[in-house]
């Protein structure tokens, strides 16, 4: 059950811009078991979209994966050739986008796009393929399939549109969704219909999910594990209650005392993360909070923090766990000196 | 907890490969407070719209040459009638259909005068007559472009209508018979009135040729700042400062024409080619500036009469107007790119 | 509007009564025909002297087409707007501009990019003449800096130099700059990054204490708009559905609409996320060119009656200062 599906490791994407180098996605490491949901947060500009484009090499120029390793299945996609990373896509891993307008093509009916998706990885009679289509509408909860199918992009709604998106994404059945804020663009009653069937089609079809959005909320719906991002980096990794119960890492937990709470009590103070996001051309030297963090150190102005093993499903990179428990470095393959 | 340690571990457990030491000692925990955190982020330059344009327009080079032959052939047609021997009205007897030679170095014509001088002499007239007919366009249609994509509706309606039928009109045509029928007001207008008379230098009919290119070649701006205007006008920076109490007058001066200061631009660097060739094309079919005066369409039409014979005549003004015209053609372009919002970050 | 009676004790400081606001709109994408489409239908609302009411909706229920309409930057097709007694109209609105502000979503496109910060947070004062000198303008401008939490040095910059939450910080320090009364915030925070959004949140709020503001705040972040108004409006389709004091209507919300939206909000608690029971709404928000008859919110309510495709449910109020319109409370 616990197989490893994906193994990202010290992955590091760049964009040579005239401006400089934007060390988008700085040396993150995960893995991704068969069936789980994982779950990156983080703000905009943080590196969420990146590493996952990076998966499906969908890095155009001037980014480029510029060092590490990404295990699928026991093959290193940084290596594999285009011909492929063609075949995987959209047959092993598939990628739902934010805007579903973009992302379908507007001249062709939302049918035969789903068909050719099929047709492509498949090797299924065109009859067949349709009937797939129509089942995977049906799936995803688009009513009267069998009409819906013919019709175009711009005859469906937002939400509709959307659904349609996920249906194309699962027509091969990946084994890894890649959802990039999947339900960002739509409104909160929309946004809810989408996570349910998210959920359900979760259960349904046994497929890893990762899942990016800003959203902690929608994190808490449907992760089992969750990884924080902050310029690049992975600054905390975590089961989900471990995240919301308990987080270790200050950006984390300045994170969840930003949010108003509908159950909190009125006129309650939020407690922001003062300061301004990193701007990427221009990394701080240590760790990339330290600017906006509350307990900065000196350390933290020189050096960036390792990541320090909190639990089994728990990790953090912040140098008060350091400050804490000094020993933990060695576990983490770190020698003292003198 | 005074000791150092090697991190073989830049940040993940895994990578084995940078192995660097970690100084730790007791200072390393000392608390930092808001100021100096802040202070460590430097902020990096910024570029404003127009350095970054320029940084992009020098990237390119075959636009920037092109703005280095535009400069130089003008720096050239004002040198040049100044510091020659000749004159370009000058008949010099005895030199009549010289081909190029040491003394006259792109020959001279039939009335024996120099047209080494007489093309820098017609590149300064063709040149003033681009850059004034579109420094007129410029003026004329991005006012009536902002004014009536900014009021819209009716106003806007019968704006573009009276648009539509400009350049429904085949404008050379229109311009052939302004020009005509300008030419002897003018004349009459000159004797006139002695303000007017300084004018005459110019002569009535490089004159007609500003107006009636002003008057005909300006919907093309009108229409780009009015398509531009009506997408800059719901920006909400329009919104605000509507609301804030602006009037239409500080909105479009303040807010809109600046925004499409960069399409403006690419408009007019190609109308002066257009306006270059037009005028040459006038002067070449005999409607142009009066003689002595040159341009370099009427010297290629003052060379045709000799063409078998005498080829440079007409090789000289023809090369001329087009690289003038090639370059600034190119230079539009490269322009295009470099203030092109949408390639902006 | 004789239910909507103000709070007793409290100034009243813009009434909105019976506001209309069409467009003219084509009815399908390939379509030349046109149709009226009733962006916001039929709405009234009090504000009172440094409240904040708060307007929530998903988008294209009318939100901001509410609060411009207000400023009179839309005219409105009928239904009149008053600003602490006075109508506002053509005429009135030129002496009202300096009382009434506006803040926008989008913090890149609500600033002029050709401008610089200085420029910017200075057109309000050039275009009131509240600064006499050129160091009197000066002086504003830097102390309006410092009250968003701003730099002096920022003035000379231009706005591509700054984040979102800076340039937020920007458009609240221009709006500010007349020193107006009210402030209409549309949705100021929703391109936020969530650490940034706290930031602007409490110096809204800080500057609603300190100058004493009245806000009406646009949002279709339920957690947000409960936050910060003291009551809250529910929008859908262009009509006011619900209308309470915020802690009454997250405790205790009457219309089918306003339960879905708040069983709508992922909660960032896992086993909150994990007991919850959500509803559910089926379908999609119909067209305001063509919406449904009676009650707008029948094609997707889980409880609507034969009634509800009749009649159109009228705002009542069913507890004090909680308004509702919905027919499963006519008696
Ligand atoms: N095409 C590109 N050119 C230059 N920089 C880019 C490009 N795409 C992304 N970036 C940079 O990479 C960083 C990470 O972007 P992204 O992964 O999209 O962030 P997120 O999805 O977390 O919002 C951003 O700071 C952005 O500036
Ligand atoms: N200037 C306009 N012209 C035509 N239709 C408009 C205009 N502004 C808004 N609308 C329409 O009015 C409805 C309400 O819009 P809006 O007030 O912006 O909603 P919200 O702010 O709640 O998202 C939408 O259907 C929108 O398409
Ligand atoms: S390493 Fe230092 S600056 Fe970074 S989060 Fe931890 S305490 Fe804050
Ligand atoms: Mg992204
Ligand atoms: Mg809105």
């Amino acid at each position: 059950m616990n197989k490893t599906l994906l193994d990202i490791q010290n992955l590091k994407v760049s964009f040579f811009t005239p401006a400089g180098e934007v060390r988008a996605v700085d040396g993150i490491s995960y893995t991704l078991n068969a069936g789980e949901v994982i779950g990156i947060v983080g703000e905009s500009g943080s590196g969420k979209s990146v590493s996952s484009y990076a998966v499906m090499r969908l890095i155009d120029p001037p980014g480029r994966i510029k060092e590490g390793k990404i295990m699928f299945n026991g093959m290193d996609l940084t290596q594999a050739d285009e011909k492929t990373m063609q075949s995987i896509r959209g047959n092993e891993i598939s990628m739902i986008f934010q805007d579903p307008m973009t992302s379908l093509n507007p001249v062709f009916r939302v049918g035969n796009q789903i068909i050719e998706a099929i047709l492509k990885h498949q090797d299924v009679s065109r009859k067949e393929a349709r009937q797939q289509a129509i089942e995977m509408l049906r799936l995803v909860g688009i009513p009267g399939p069998e009409k819906r199918i013919d019709q175009y992009p711009h005859e469906f709604s937002g939400g509709m549109r959307q659904r349609a998106m996920i249906a194309m994404a699962l027509s091969c059945r990946p084994k890894l969704l890649i959802a990039d804020e999947p339900t960002t663009a739509l409104d909160v009653t929309i946004q809810a219909q989408i996570l349910e069937l998210m959920k359900e089609l979760k259960q349904k079809i046994n497929m890893a999910i990762i899942l990016i959005t800003h959203d902690l909320g929608i994190i808490s719906d449907l992760c089992d594990r969750v990884i924080v991002m902050y310029a690049g980096k992975i600054v905390e990794e975590a089961s989900i209650d471990d995240i919301f119960y308990n987080p270790k890492h200050p950006y984390t937990s300045g994170l969840l005392n930003s949010i108003p709470k509908l159950d909190a009590d009125e006129n309650q103070r939020l407690v922001p993360i003062e300061g301004n996001p990193v701007d990427l051309l221009n990394p701080p030297a240590g760790c990339p909070f330290a600017p906006r963090c509350k307990h900065c150190m000196r350390i933290c102005l020189k050096e960036n923090p390792p990541f320090y093993r909190v639990s089994d499903t728990q990790k953090a990179a912040c140098w008060l766990l350091y400050k804490d428990n000094p020993e933990a470095l060695e576990e983490l393959g770190c020698i003292k000196e003198g | 907890m005074e000791n150092n340690i090697v991190n073989k571990v830049a940040n993940n457990a895994r990578n084995e490969a940078e192995k660097r030491i970690i100084k730790i000692d007791t200072s390393s925990f000392e608390p930092v407070g808001k100021e100096e955190r802040i202070s460590t982020i430097s902020s990096r330059e910024n570029l404003t719209y127009w350095k970054d344009a320029w940084k992009r327009l020098k990237a390119n080079k075959v636009a920037m040459i092109s703005l280095y032959v535009i400069i130089l052939i003008t720096i050239l047609s004002i040198v040049v009638p100044m510091v020659s021997p000749y004159s370009y009205s000058q008949q010099i007897r005895g030199d009549e259909f010289q081909r190029p030679n040491w003394k006259h170095w792109f020959g001279t014509d039939g009335l024996g005068r120099d047209l080494f001088v007489r093309v820098f002499f017609g590149t300064r007239i063709s040149l003033g007559i681009g850059l004034v007919v579109s420094i007129m366009i410029l003026i004329i249609g991005s006012f009536y472009g902002a004014i009536s994509g900014l009021i819209g509706g009716k106003v806007d309606n019968i704006m573009m209508r009276l648009v539509e039928i400009l350049y429904s009109i085949p404008v050379l045509l229109m311009i052939i018979l302004m020009m005509v029928v300008l030419k002897e007001p003018l004349q009459q207008a000159f004797n006139k009135s002695a303000f007017l008379r300084s004018l005459s230098m110019v002569g009535p009919g490089l004159i007609s040729i500003f107006l009636a290119l002003s008057l005909f070649y300006w919907t093309d701006m009108a229409r780009i700042v009015r398509g531009q205007v009506l997408s800059l006008k719901e920006q909400e920076y329009v919104t605000a400062a509507t609301a804030l109490g602006a009037g239409k007058l500080r909105i479009i001066l303040k807010h809109l024409i600046p925004n499409c200061m960069g399409p403006i631009i690419v408009t007019t660097t190609f109308q002066i080619p257009s306006a270059i060739f037009t005028e040459a094309f006038m002067s070449f079919i005999g409607l142009g500036v009066d003689a002595p005066m040159a341009s370099l369409g009427s010297l290629a039409s003052d060379a045709l009469n000799g063409i078998y014979s005498f080829p440079h005549l007409l090789l000289f003004p023809a090369i001329m107007i087009s690289v003038i015209i090639l370059a600034f053609n190119l230079l539009g372009d490269g322009l295009r790119d470099a203030l092109d919002p949408r390639m902006r970050k | 509007m004789a239910v909507l009676e103000k709070a007793a004790g409290n100034e009243t400081l813009l009434e909105v009564e019976n506001l209309k606001k069409y467009f003219l709109a084509k009815k399908g994408m390939l379509s030349s025909q046109t149709a009226w489409l009733k962006a916001v239908d039929d709405v009234s609302f009090n504000i009172n002297k440094g409240e904040t009411l708060g307007l929530v909706g998903e988008s294209g229920c009318g939100k901001t087409t509410i609060g411009r309409t207000i400023l009179h930057l839309y005219e409105p097709t009928s239904g009149t707007v008053k600003f602490k007694g006075r109508k506002i109209d053509k005429h009135s609105i030129k002496t009202l501009r300096r009382h009434m502000q506006i803040i926008f979503q989008d913090p890149f496109a609500s600033l002029n990019p050709r401008m610089t910060v200085g420029d910017i947070i200075g057109e309000p004062l050039d275009i009131h003449n509240l600064a006499k000198t050129k160091n009197e303008r000066k002086d504003r401008i830097l102390a309006l800096l410092e009250m968003v939490g701003l730099n002096p040095e920022h003035a000379n910059r231009y706005p591509h130099e700054f984040s979102g939450g800076q340039r937020q910080r920007i458009g609240i320090a221009r709006a500010l700059a007349v020193e107006p009364e009210f402030i209409v915030c549309d949705e100021p925070i929703s391109a936020l990054d969530v650490s940034i959004q706290a930031q602007v949140i409490n110096m809204l709020e800080d500057l609603q204490q300190e100058l004493g503001l009245t806000y009406l705040f646009i949002a279709h972040d339920l957690s947000v708009v409960k936050h910060i108004s003291d009551r809250v409006g529910v929008m859908y389709l262009g009509k006011l559905v619900e209308l309470s004091p915020s802690g009454k209507l997250y405790k205790n919300p009457l219309h089918p609409y306003t339960k879905a939206l708040l069983s709508a909000i992922p909660v960032p608690d896992p086993n909150l996320s994990r007991s919850r029971k959500r509803i559910i709404l089926e379908g999609d928000i119909p067209s305001p060119i063509n919406p449904p008859s009676g009650c707008r919110f029948r094609t997707r309510c889980p409880h609507a009656k034969p009634i509800c495709a009749e009649a159109e449910p009228v705002l009542k109020e069913l507890e004090k200062d909680h308004f509702c319109a919905c027919h499963l409370f006519d008696s």
